[in-house]
C-alpha cells in the first residue's frame, strides 16, 4: 500500500495529531474517509499522521490526495503477527498470569486489564520476543488454558483458529511501534481504539475517540449474522442458553475492547445524540461524552433557488443505487404517489454501477409499475444542478449515520422525508433541547414504509406554504448547528485544549 | 492379555505374568540346589557360597521383575523372592510347590481393584474420557430447557440483548413465519434494534430471492418423482408468496411456480383425494392453497374431508375410495 502523492519532507517530525483508522482512509472512499480528509484540510495549521489498520498488505491504491499537513501514513497489519513457528522451547515463567490477564482483557476489558497484559508481556519480552511467543509451545499452553477456562465443551479446533485471529490482532496492536504525537485520535473502537488506549497508557498523551457509527454494534450485527463463524453448540432457537460459543467470544471481545477504549480516552465524541446510548451501555463515562456533528459548507448552496409551486412536482432520492438505500421502497412510494399526483417526477440521483443487479431489479420494478416516465435514474451528476428543481427530498435508507445529503438539502431550503435512521430525526425534527424551536424540516417515517413516505410527500407537495416553511426550518437548523466551520472549530479547540493539557502534564513531570 | 480381556473372559483367564513367577521359582530351585551341592561336595568357603546364593537371588529378581509394568500386582513375585532369599533351597522348593495353589486370577483382581478404587474415591474416569463426556454433553440441544419464546414477543418485550440475539437467529435461520417479528423490529423505538433489523431484512431479502430462484429453476420443476417432494416445494413457494419480506414480483413468481408444479398432479378430484391422504405435513397446505386460488371449492372440500379421514385411519380412506370419492 502506498500513498499516491510524493512523500512529504516533514516525515521525521512528530505530528500534532495521530489519527488511528481501521479499514477506510486512504484506500476505501466513504463517509469516514471523506470526514478524515475534511478534518485534515479544515485544520491546515495542525500536522497529522495516520496509522491505518488493515488485515494484511494489499495492492489497493490511495483514493485521496494527501493534504500538505499530513506528514506520514503508517500501516498496522492485524493478520500478520508471529514469526516462524518454534517446535521446541521452554515455556516462559508466568504464562499462567499472562493467560489470566489476556482472558480479563478479552472478556471484560478496561484500562487495568490492558495495563496488566502490557506488564505481563513486558516480563515475557525479557526471555522471548512477542512474535516468537505467539508461535511457540508457550502459545500452545496459553490457548489450552484459555480454552479450558472459556468453553471447555466447545470445538477446540474452531476455538484455536478464532483465538489465533483474535489474539493475533491484539498482539499486533500491542507490539506496534507507537508513532509520536501530541494527541492520539481514533475514529473507532475495536483494534484502533485499543491502540489509542495503549498510546494513552504508554505515552501519557491525551487520546480521543470520534465514533461515526457504533463500531461494537456494527461488529455485533455482522457477527450475529455471519455464516463464517461456526456454531459449535446446538442451542436451537433458545435465546437464554448460557453456554458460551465462538460467536459470543467474538462479540464479547469487541465489547471488551470498546470498554477499554472508552475508559482510556479523554473524550468520547459522536456525530449525534442517539449514538451515545450504546456508548453509555458499554460503560463510557457521562462526563467524557459529547457530540460534534458533521457540517457542510453553506456557501455552495446559497445561490440555489427553490423549485417554484408551478413546476412539475418532483421528489428525489440522492444516493447510490444499492440495497442499503432501499431504492425499491422509493419506487413503491412513487407508485403510490403517482396515483394521487399524476404529473409526479421522481429522480434517483447517484451512481448505478456499484450493484448492477440491484439496479436492474429497480429498472424492472419501474417497468412493472409502468413508471418509466415518472422514475428517472440520472446516474452520477452534480447535485447542485438538480437541487433547484426538487420540491421534496427523500431518503429511504435502511442504515445511515449522519447523511450529508440531508444537510445539503437543508442548506438549499428543501424539506426532507427520511426513514428513522442515524441522525435524520435529529436534523429534520430538531433535538429536544433546541431553543428556540425552529420547526420540523420535513417528516420521519418508519423503515421500508412506502405508504408513510408517500403520505408525507403528498402533504409537502400539495401544501406549498407548508413545504416552504419546512424548507426554511431545515435551512435554519443546518445553518445553526451543522456548518463545516462549526465542526472544524470544535476540533481545533479540542486539539488545542488537549495539547495544552499534555504540555502542562509534561512540565509537571508527566509522561 | 489386557485387563479388559480379563474382564470379558472371567476368572478362567490368568495373567501371563503368572508363568514368569513359575519360571522364577523353578530357576531358584535349580540355582539353590547347585549352590548347596557345591558347598558340600567341593568344600567351597562359606563366603563364596553366600555370594553364589545372592547371585541366584539376583537372577530370580531379574526374571520376576524385569520389564514388568509399574501397575502390575507384584505381591506374588515379592513373596517368592523373599522366601528364596531367606530360606535358600528350602524356600525355593516351597515357592515352586506353593505356586499353583496361591496363583491369583487377574480378572478378579481387576474387578477388586476397580471396586477398591471406587470405595476410596481415588480414581474416577480418566481425563480424556471426562473431556469427551463434557464435550458430548455440552454441545447438544438441551431438550429439558424451556421452549423458546416467540420472536415477536421477544422483539416487543425482550431486553436489548435478547432482541439482538433473536435478530441474529432470524438472519441465520430465517423462516417466512418470522416476517412479522422482523417488521416489528424495523419499527422498534430502539435505534440499535432498527439498524440491526434493517441489516437482517437486507440479507433475508437477498437469501429469499436466491431461494425462490432455486425453487423455480427449470431443471427442478417437474423433476421430482416423489409426490411428497413436489408438495414440499409447492408448499414452500406458497409460504414465500405470502411472505411480506419478498418483493411483489418475487411473490408473484412463487405463486405461479407453485401453481405450475401442482397443475398436473392435482388435475382431477381423484388425484386431489389421493394426494390429501398423504401423511406429509407439507401436503395439505400446498393442496389447499392451490385449490382455493384455482377456485376449485368442491375439490377443496374433498381434500379437507380426506385429510380428516386420513388422520383417523387409512382403512376409512380406502373405504371412501372404494365407494368413489367423486360421488
Amino acid at each position: 500500500m502506498q500513498l499516491s502523492a510524493a512523500p512529504n519532507p516533514k516525515t521525521a517530525a512528530p505530528a500534532d495529531v495521530c489519527l488511528i483508522v481501521e479499514g477506510c482512509y486512504p484506500y476505501v472512499p466513504g463517509g469516514v474517509s471523506a470526514w478524515i480528509d475534511w478534518l485534515m484540510r479544515s485544520l491546515p495549521e495542525t500536522s497529522f499522521s495516520v496509522v491505518a489498520l488493515w488485515p494484511k498488505p494489499s495492492a489497493m491504491k490511495s483514493r485521496y490526495t494527501p493534504p500538505d499537513n499530513l506528514i506520514k501514513v503508517e500501516h498496522l497489519y492485524l493478520q500478520q503477527f508471529g514469526s516462524a513457528p518454534v517446535i521446541r522451547g521452554a515455556v516462559p515463567l508466568g504464562i499462567e498470569h499472562l493467560s489470566e490477564a489476556l482472558t480479563r482483557l478479552t472478556t471484560q476489558g478496561g484500562v487495568l486489564a490492558l495495563s496488566e497484559v502490557m506488564q505481563e508481556l513486558g516480563l515475557m519480552r525479557r526471555t522471548v520476543s512477542l512474535d516468537q511467543l505467539f508461535n511457540s509451545p508457550a502459545a500452545w499452553q496459553l490457548v489450552q488454558e484459555m480454552y479450558r477456562r472459556e468453553m471447555p465443551y466447545g470445538s477446540f479446533l474452531h476455538y484455536f483458529w478464532a483465538w489465533r485471529a483474535l489474539l493475533g490482532g491484539l498482539f499486533s496492536v500491542l507490539e506496534y511501534p507507537l508513532p509520536k504525537a501530541k494527541v492520539y485520535h481514533t475514529i473507532s473502537t475495536g483494534y484502533a481504539g485499543l491502540l489509542a488506549a495503549r498510546a494513552r497508557l504508554e505515552s501519557g498523551r491525551p487520546a480521543i475517540l470520534t465514533e461515526h457509527g457504533i463500531y461494537t454494534n456494527e461488529r455485533r450485527i455482522e457477527l450475529l449474522m455471519a455464516d463464517w463463524v461456526a456454531d459449535t453448540i446446538d442451542k436451537g432457537h433458545a435465546l437464554d442458553d448460557p453456554r458460551f460459543d465462538l460467536r459470543d467470544m467474538w462479540v464479547r471481545a469487541f465489547e471488551a475492547y470498546a470498554r477499554t477504549c472508552y475508559e482510556a480516552t479523554d473524550n468520547v465524541i459522536t456525530l449525534y445524540g442517539d449514538n451515545q446510548q450504546p456508548q453509555r451501555l458499554l460503560g463510557a463515562d457521562e462526563g467524557k461524552l459529547s457530540v460534534i456533528a458533521n457540517g457542510i459548507d453553506l456557501s455552495r448552496f446559497t445561490s440555489i433557488q427553490q423549485a417554484s409551486d408551478s413546476a412539475r412536482p418532483t421528489i428525489a432520492l440522492i444516493g447510490r443505487v444499492v440495497p442499503i438505500k432501499d431504492v425499491k421502497t422509493f419506487i413503491e412510494s412513487a407508485r403510490l404517489l403517482k396515483s394521487r399526483i399524476t404529473n409526479l417526477r421522481a429522480w434517483v440521483v447517484g451512481p448505478t454501477d456499484e450493484d448492477a443487479e440491484y439496479h436492474r431489479e429497480c429498472l424492472t420494478l419501474v417497468a412493472e409499475h409502468g413508471l418509466q416516465e415518472t422514475v428517472i435514474f440520472t446516474g452520477p451528476v452534480n447535485i447542485l444542478d438538480y437541487l433547484g428543481q426538487i420540491h421534496v427530498m427523500v431518503l429511504t435508507s435502511l442504515s445511515e449515520s449522519q447523511p450529508l445529503v440531508v444537510l445539503e438539502a437543508g442548506a438549499a431550503g428543501i424539506p426532507f422525508v427520511a426513514t428513522d435512521v442515524g441522525s435524520c430525526r435529529e436534523i429534520i425534527e430538531g433535538r429536544g433541547d433546541e431553543i428556540p424551536y425552529l420547526g420540523a424540516g420535513g417528516a420521519i417515517t418508519h423503515l421500508a414504509a412506502a405508504n408513510e413516505i408517500a403520505d408525507a410527500c403528498e402533504v409537502l407537495l400539495t401544501g406549498h406554504a407548508k413545504r416552504r416553511a419546512a424548507g426554511e426550518a431545515l435551512r435554519a437548523r443546518v445553518a445553526t448547528r451543522y456548518t463545516s466551520i462549526q465542526a472544524a472549530g470544535a476540533y481545533r479547540a479540542l486539539y488545542a485544549d488537549l495539547a495544552g493539557r499534555a504540555t502542562g502534564s509534561s512540565r509537571d513531570g508527566g509522561a | 492379555m489386557t485387563l479388559a480381556a480379563s474382564d470379558q473372559h472371567g476368572t478362567a483367564v490368568f495373567s501371563r505374568w503368572a508363568s514368569r513367577e513359575t519360571y522364577g521359582a523353578a530357576f531358584a530351585v535349580i540355582g539353590e540346589i547347585i549352590v548347596v551341592v557345591q558347598a558340600f561336595a567341593a568344600n567351597v568357603p562359606s563366603t563364596w557360597t553366600l555370594a553364589a546364593h545372592l547371585a541366584v537371588v539376583a537372577s530370580v529378581a531379574l526374571i520376576l521383575f524385569s520389564g514388568r509394568p509399574k501397575a502390575d500386582d507384584l505381591t506374588m513375585s515379592l513373596t517368592i523372592l523373599l522366601i528364596v532369599m531367606v530360606a535358600g533351597p528350602a524356600g525355593a522348593i516351597a515357592s515352586l510347590v506353593m505356586r499353583p495353589f496361591i496363583k491369583k486370577p487377574v480378572g478378579r483382581s481387576a474387578i477388586l481393584r476397580a471396586w477398591y478404587k471406587r470405595l476410596s474415591n481415588a480414581g474416577g474416569v480418566g481425563p480424556a474420557t471426562a473431556m469427551h463426556d463434557r464435550v458430548a454433553a455440552g454441545r447438544v440441544l438441551r431438550l429439558d430447557a424451556p421452549a423458546p419464546d416467540s420472536f415477536l414477543d421477544v422483539i416487543e418485550n425482550g431486553t436489548l440483548d435478547e432482541r439482538q440475539t433473536a435478530l441474529g437467529l432470524m438472519a441465520r435461520k430465517f423462516h417466512p413465519d418470522f416476517a412479522p417479528a422482523l417488521e416489528a423490529a424495523l419499527r422498534s423505538s430502539e435505534p440499535v434494534v432498527r439498524v440491526q433489523a434493517a441489516a437482517v431484512v437486507a440479507r433475508v431479502r437477498g437469501d429469499l430471492k436466491v431461494r425462490i430462484k432455486s425453487l423455480l429453476a427449470p431443471d427442478q420443476i417437474g423433476k421430482e418423482a416423489a409426490p411428497a417432494a413436489v408438495f414440499a416445494r409447492a408448499s414452500e413457494l406458497y409460504r414465500l408468496a405470502g411472505c411480506t419480506l419478498v418483493e411483489e414480483s418475487g411473490r408473484a413468481l412463487s405463486r405461479n411456480g407453485a401453481k405450475r408444479l401442482l397443475e398436473d398432479v392435482l388435475a382431477s378430484t381423484r388425484q386431489v383425494a389421493e394426494a390429501s391422504a398423504l401423511p406429509d405435513p407439507d401436503t395439505a397446505p400446498a393442496i389447499e392453497s392451490f385449490l382455493l386460488r384455482s377456485g376449485r371449492l368442491k375439490d377443496f372440500r374433498v381434500a379437507r374431508r380426506v385429510k380428516t379421514l386420513a388422520t383417523r385411519g387409512h382403512y376409512r380412506v380406502r373405504l371412501l375410495k372404494s365407494h368413489g370419492v367423486n360421488a
